[in-house]
């Protein structure tokens, strides 16, 4: 099947962040996770998604459309969580939903109902007195009710207490089991890629510095590290970061095999997490 | 660590009847230095050689072992592609994954490399804590002879 | 379409206790003359679309609405429906207090009647053309601008016309801004001749809305939100 979502080469500059040569795909049935810090271009590309924004060069695809062109059609296929989970909070949670449902033609009010009883979010509860973890669930609610195909989360962890965050994440998996519907969320905790991402894109300064599947961050890659010698690994081709550390360096390579010549002596070879992978990656010797 | 227990919803023959359902278990640990999908793979193909899982047996959906482990698609795939390498489960178009119809002398071979790989384990172990090869006879053989 | 200007009644649903005592209220100081119910009129129809970009405004909701399955062409006419709509009902509102404020004080000073009075047809006419010019003239600084430099743009246009309305005021010598267009209008009526004056008039108001939508439509387009 043909990727939902195709982002080739786009370049945007736009407030204090520029986005260069961002390029991905995502299937369908798969959850894609883009971790960086604030102001590395997350908000800048869902934007760009949603056709709020449009590229100053390279090209969006989504469902195979132009959102600068067919935005319209598009995000009648689209659920979104937006950094401001929701809007309009001075209406009641069911007032809420009335007012988005005009907008789908695949409203389904039984699914939002249920959705609703499921997220415990009292119907005549005014938005404005939920707090955020159910400002988040109720702008799920409404993404999940119209039988969307791309779901966009932009930050749907931040400020979320670690339970409900494990909860969403759990969510996000299920909503993919059907095969057809695909996720792309953004977040500023890398841990929450760890599990149930199919696809990291970690963004820095408006680049992505990795895409592919978090597996192969987490199984094939490894980290070196060991004493001043390991400078000499510096050079060779499955290295992609090198920091130099209190004992010596740590070597981050995209390839257990290539890593292991490395780790004869007191040199230690270790499976990266996330977190290692994002701070090595990139990373020259500094001297 | 996480624990699932996964019951697998039907059997290929569809008799309802069977008083066990087949069911599939696995557990995940976060610390542990082998790959989420090797640890899945382990365990069922464990389960698969060990007879737990029956010929025939339908299997989780890649989609729904993924949801109800809390990983990611592309991990149960890999495992899954791992086992139907190695011929011990089928995937039929359209109507699921399967457990593979098992040659007896297949299984055998199976089951023997498995004896294999928990013996190396234990002379590896054993190096680290210095036993020699005869030591180590004297303890297969006290353990054999307690059973 | 349909679903965005049900969108922009439903923002106001939680307010309608407020709104509609508050109309009755501010109107009801027309009393003292039919200048003062003309302005406060001609103000609360523009506050329909004031009260809007402002909840809009205060939600953060541009980018939500934005999301939505909408485009923004759509928004942009969503918006002149309801304030057309707005300056409609405002007209009739403005003809109904009237009609009850001259039945409750019959011998109060300044409602005159007949040509030219303020419930003539020139004078239900002007009425309109104000609230709506009003209006025209706030929707495209609103999308290209946003709320805020938005009301402050229109301040100064607002200032700008009010200074050449007054001029022209003086000169004419009538004692009332409201009661000088009337004047103004009646006039032209009667130059012209009823049958070519009334369609010249729809006809000018349909190419202001045509242009002042044209400009919103292509400065909200290049808006980025």
């Amino acid at each position: 099947m043909d990727d939902l979502l195709v982002v080739e080469r786009i370049r945007k500059a736009w407030d204090v962040v520029a986005l260069e040569d961002v390029s991905l795909r995502l299937p369908p049935g798969h959850i894609m996770g883009i971790a960086g810090p604030n102001g590395s271009g997350k908000t800048t590309l869902i934007r760009l998604i949603l056709g709020h924004i449009r590229p100053d060069g390279g090209a969006i695809r989504v469902f195979g459309d132009d959102p600068g062109l067919s935005g319209r059609a598009i995000r009648s296929r689209i659920g979104f969580v937006l950094d401001r989970p929701i809007s309009y909070e001075h209406l009641s949670v069911t007032r809420l939903g009335r007012l988005v449902a005009d907008f789908y033609a695949d409203w389904d009010e039984v699914e939002f109902q249920r959705l609703l009883d499921e997220f415990e979010l009292p119907g005549r509860r005014r938005a404005s007195a939920l707090s955020r973890g159910m400002r988040v669930k109720l702008g799920l609610a409404l993404a999940l009710a119209h039988n969307a195909e791309l779901l966009v989360l932009d930050e749907p962890t931040t400020g979320l207490d670690p339970v409900f965050r494990r909860e969403l994440l759990a969510r996000l998996s299920a909503i993919i089991a059907d095969g057809r519907t695909s996720v792309l969320f953004s977040t500023q905790i890398l841990t929450d890629l760890d599990r149930v991402a199919d696809f990291a894109v970690f963004l820095r300064g408006g680049r992505v510095v990795f895409s592919g599947p978090k597996d192969d961050l987490l199984d094939r890659w490894a980290i070196v590290r060991g004493g001043p010698e390991l400078a000499a690994a510096a050079g060779a081709d499955a290295v992609r970061g090198i920091r130099r550390s209190r004992m010596g360096f740590d070597v981050l390579f995209d390839d257990m095999d290539a890593a292991k010549p490395y780790c004869d002596g007191p040199a230690v070879l270790e499976r990266p997490t996330l977190d290692d992978v994002f701070l090595l990656l990139g990373s020259k010797e500094s001297q | 660590m996480y624990i699932y227990d996964i019951y697998s919803m039907s059997t290929m023959t569809g008799d309802l009847d069977t008083p066990e359902t087949p069911r599939m278990r696995v557990i995940l640990s976060n610390s542990s230095s082998e790959p989420i999908y090797e640890q899945i793979a382990r365990q069922i193909r464990a389960q698969i050689i060990g007879g737990e899982l029956e010929e025939g047996s339908l299997l989780s959906s890649i989609r729904s072992l993924a949801r109800d482990l809390q990983v990611s698609v592309i991990t149960t795939k890999r495992a899954y592609e791992e086992l139907e390498r190695e011929g011990l489960i089928d995937t039929v178009g359209g109507k699921g994954t399967f457990v593979a119809a098992q040659n007896p002398q297949f299984l055998r071979e199976k089951r023997m490399s498995l004896v294999e790989e928990k013996l190396a384990d234990a002379v590896s172990e054993a190096r680290l804590v210095g036993l020699s090869l005869d030591d180590l006879s004297e303890m297969l053989r006290l353990l054999a002879e307690e059973e | 379409m349909k679903a965005l200007i049900r969108k922009d009644l439903r923002l106001l649903a939680p307010y309608w206790w407020l709104i509609l005592p508050g109309h009755v209220l501010f109107s009801a100081n027309g009393v003292i003359s039919p200048e003062f119910l003309f302005w406060i009129g001609v103000a609360l129809a523009a506050s329909f679309t004031v009260g809007l970009a402002v909840i809009d405004w205060r939600f953060d909701a541009d980018r939500f609405v934005a999301a939505l399955p909408v485009d923004r062409p759509a928004q942009v006419r969503a918006r002149y429906v309801g304030a057309i709509g707005a300056a409609v009902l405002g007209t009739a509102l403005y003809v109904a207090y009237g009609s009850v404020i001259v039945a409750a004080f019959p011998a109060r000073l300044g409602w005159r009647t007949g040509a030219g009075a303020w419930n003539s047809p020139e004078g239900i006419a002007v009425f309109f053309l104000v609230a709506a010019a009003l209006v025209l003239i706030l929707l495209p600084l609103l999308f290209r601008l946003g709320l805020v430099r938005g009301i402050w743009s229109f301040g100064f246009v607002a200032l700008a016309v009010m200074a050449v309305a007054i001029s022209r005021v003086s000169n004419a010598g009538a004692e009332a801004p409201s009661q000088a267009l009337v004047e103004e209008l009646a006039v032209f009526v009667d130059d012209r001749g009823a049958a070519v004056a009334w369609p010249l008039v729809l006809a000018s108001l349909m190419g202001l809305i045509w242009l002042s939508a044209r400009l919103s439509i292509a400065g909200f387009r290049s808006r980025e939100l």
